[in-house]
């Protein structure tokens, strides 16, 4: 294998008739008769794949917990499990794995009969940098990102995620794909679309 | 009518910008009173009909020399050019009189020149031929000789730069160990 | 008196439809040049204001027209304003002696389509042409900001430069024709029935290269230089006044410089030439308007071509682009010149 240390400089024919300009120029104006591939973003939007790191949301109680961990730090903290409800047992590993400890505010309640339950779960996406340390922490997969990703606002309050807003985004999340299977590249129309007119050739994604 | 109208627009706007240039403190605006004394110097050559000179003016003058006053003056910070330093005020008052003694000179060729220059005879031959071909025609017939040695005397000039270029390049490598 | 009276009415006549075209078009060319720029890296440009983005220059106005105009502290308010003035004239008046078409009659007046056929027409082309670096120098310094300043000075040395070499390309075609009014010249390639392009090929890429340096066009494009710069001597003017510099340089100067290169090389308003053949023209339905729907038609197709090299080509660094004004280019024109001079006259005419 011969390795290449640097372009072999331009020979005088090149230099005099310009042709390295020539080959480029040939390519653009290929390029600029040919379809465009992007989406015309208000009209068209693309769905995220499944793994993207967008707002955050709390999976809620469903028969689907990871086990035996979800019933190990339920019965560590004396948690009381109500379908439907955050996944959440308070453990604060999210808010110890985070760069800005700052932007998460947790609390758990007592209730009467002697178990506990979180109350607040404030997340201050002003501070956030989505690095995603906090899904990784969270023990009971409880806290993920999902693929909501148009998070503009008019006000800051806006931008602090509670308790309720977590719980619809899981809830609303498990509904829709919490069946897909994670890969990078999702095979919906309007990427499939993108990608076939792209010309690139990219192999069909496996089911 | 409308020449006498345009001429004297131009010729006031040249004495009040050279007077700019005398007074204006900051450099840069004396150097954008230069550019307008050069400019409307040009107007007054375009409305006397010599187009060429007018135009030899705009691009020699207003451009190519102005532009190295721009290029020295666009480095002098903001908060020099705010600065009234009278520089030089003892000088001026000695060179006042050779000041003087210039204007006297150059009012004495006006004069002589005047009275020898062409009334227009060459009007004729600016109708026939155009303006540039009787400039042209004038330089290598009657002043053929004053040409050539201007030419001469910028090739020395053009030499002595490149001599002097080269020569301070090879003290700067002959410096480097 | 008579005569005078429809002289000047002529004349106010021409400066208006002159300013309107170029104004106008001026500020069109944006939208063409992002539809360009947009179908080279394959995206479709404006498409959401009027039918595919038609309305889009006009909502850009209007936009930078209500922005808030900022002022950088200790900068030169005169000069700062000054500077957007002495951009824009100089490169408004070039098209003063653009011939747009030939002589035609209207109501028993003949009227030549250009503002003033003056003799040295040429020359006050490159001398309007080298007044934009004052206008870019005192932007640089009155808005007290370094950016600027490096800016401006990278643009004056270009123009410095490139002024020299563009002047010395098109004295070929000066010289063959024999005269320097841009009218003239135009006839002369009618008569003699061959564009100077075939005859002074190496002028005319030698004039392309100019052209795009003087207007900081890429690939010299050091003085704005995104990247660096963060568009050089623009960076502390804010709402219209950002928009007229660009507009100034990349459109109007542009449109003036090509449409010299069309009267010089290719043969102004005439019909496609082949050598030995004259001129053929597949437009002669149009009748009369054919010549001035030829000019605008190579005006246009070369302003095309100097936006397809800007969205191909990488950048020159400033060095580079000094060297090749006096190492490469200015010799090259002084052997065109040389030779032009020499065998013009014996086989020429």
């Amino acid at each position: 294998m011969v390795k290449r240390v640097f372009e072999r400089p331009l020979s005088w024919i090149e230099r005099i008739f310009f042709l390295d300009f020539i080959r480029g120029l040939s390519v653009t104006i290929r390029h600029a008769f040919r379809k465009t591939i992007t989406t015309h973003y208000p009209y068209e939007k693309l769905t995220p794949p499944k793994r993207f790191r967008g707002f955050f949301g709390h999976k809620v109680v469903d028969g689907k917990e990871p086990q035996p961990a979800f019933d190990e730090w339920v019965e560590r903290f004396k948690i009381q499990v109500e379908p439907g409800k955050s996944r959440c047992v308070v453990c604060m590993l999210c808010k110890r794995a985070c760069p800005v400890p700052q932007l998460f505010e947790i609390e758990g309640e007592k209730l009467p009969d002697g178990k506990r339950r979180v109350s607040v779960f404030n997340m201050n996406l002003m501070l956030c940098t989505f690095c995603g340390f906090c899904v990784d922490a969270c023990p009971v997969d409880c806290l993920f990102q999902s693929d909501i990703h148009e998070t503009a606002s008019y006000t800051r309050r806006d931008s602090v995620l509670d308790l309720q807003t977590l719980e619809r985004i899981g809830r609303d999340w498990q509904r829709r794909r919490e069946e897909e299977p994670d890969r990078i590249w999702i095979d919906d129309y309007q990427r499939q679309r993108l990608w076939h007119e792209n010309d690139l050739k990219l192999p069909e994604v496996e089911r | 009518m409308i020449q006498w109208l345009v001429f004297l627009l131009f010729s006031t706007l040249a004495v009040v910008s050279a007077l700019g240039v005398v007074f204006l403190s900051n450099p840069i605006y004396v150097i954008l009173a230069l550019l307008s004394v050069l400019v409307s110097v040009a107007g007054i050559f375009f409305v006397a009909g010599a187009e060429l000179v007018g135009a030899l003016q705009l691009i020699i003058y207003a451009v190519a020399v102005t532009v190295f006053y721009v290029f020295v003056l666009t480095a002098v910070p903001w908060e020099k050019a705010l600065k009234k330093d009278p520089f030089y005020r003892v000088e001026g008052l000695f060179s006042f009189p050779l000041l003087l003694l210039l204007y006297a000179e150059m009012f004495l060729v006006f004069l002589v020149g005047v009275s020898v220059s062409p009334k227009g005879q060459f009007r004729e031959f600016i109708k026939q031929f155009g303006n540039a071909e009787v400039v042209g025609g004038i330089l290598f017939s009657k002043y053929f000789l004053a040409f050539e040695l201007v030419s001469l005397v910028l090739l020395i000039g053009m030499i002595g730069a490149v001599i002097i270029g080269r020569k301070e390049a090879q003290t700067y490598e002959s410096d480097t160990p | 008196m008579e005569g005078v009276v429809a002289w000047l009415i002529i004349t106010l006549i021409k400066i208006v439809v002159i300013l309107a075209i170029v104004l106008g078009v001026g500020a069109y060319l944006t939208l063409v040049e992002r539809k360009v720029a947009a179908h080279i890296q394959r995206r479709p440009g404006p498409m959401v204001v009027g039918w595919h983005g038609l309305l889009q220059p006009l909502a850009d106005g209007l936009k930078l027209l209500t922005k808030e105009d900022l002022f950088p502290r200790y900068g030169n308010q005169f000069l700062y304003n000054l500077a957007l003035v002495m951009a824009l004239v100089p490169a408004t008046l070039v098209f003063a002696v653009v011939p747009f078409g030939p002589e035609f009659e209207v109501f028993g007046i003949k009227v030549k389509p250009i503002l003033t056929d003056v003799n040295i027409g040429l020359l006050l082309v490159f001398a309007l042409g080298s007044m934009a670096v004052f206008a870019i120098a005192l932007a640089g310094w009155a808005s007290n900001s370094k950016y600027a300043l490096i800016g401006s000075m990278r643009k004056a040395g270009i123009v410095v430069s490139y002024e020299v070499v563009i002047t010395f390309a098109v004295m070929g075609p000066i010289i063959l024709a024999g005269t320097l009014s841009t009218y003239d010249i135009v006839q002369k390639q009618i008569e003699q029935n061959l564009w100077y392009v075939w005859l002074q090929p190496l002028a005319f890429v030698v004039y392309m290269f100019a052209m795009l340096a003087e207007t900081g066009r890429v690939p010299f494009d050091v003085q704005e230089a995104e990247a660096e710069l963060v568009t050089g001597f623009t960076v502390e003017y804010g709402g219209m006044k950002f928009g007229l510099f660009p507009l100034v340089e990349w459109y109007i100067e542009v449109l003036s410089l090509s449409a010299i290169a069309v009267v010089l090389f290719l043969g102004g308003w005439s019909p496609i030439n082949i050598p030995f053949l004259g001129f053929i023209d597949p437009l002669f339905f149009l009748g009369p308007l054919s010549p001035f729907v030829w000019f605008i038609l190579k005006v246009s197709l070369l302003f095309l071509f100097v936006l397809w090299l800007h969205w191909t080509l990488p950048r020159y660094r400033i060095d580079q682009i000094t060297e090749t004004a006096w190492k490469v280019m200015l010799p090259i024109t002084f052997v065109n010149l040389v030779l032009t001079a020499v065998i013009a006259p014996l086989v020429w005419r």
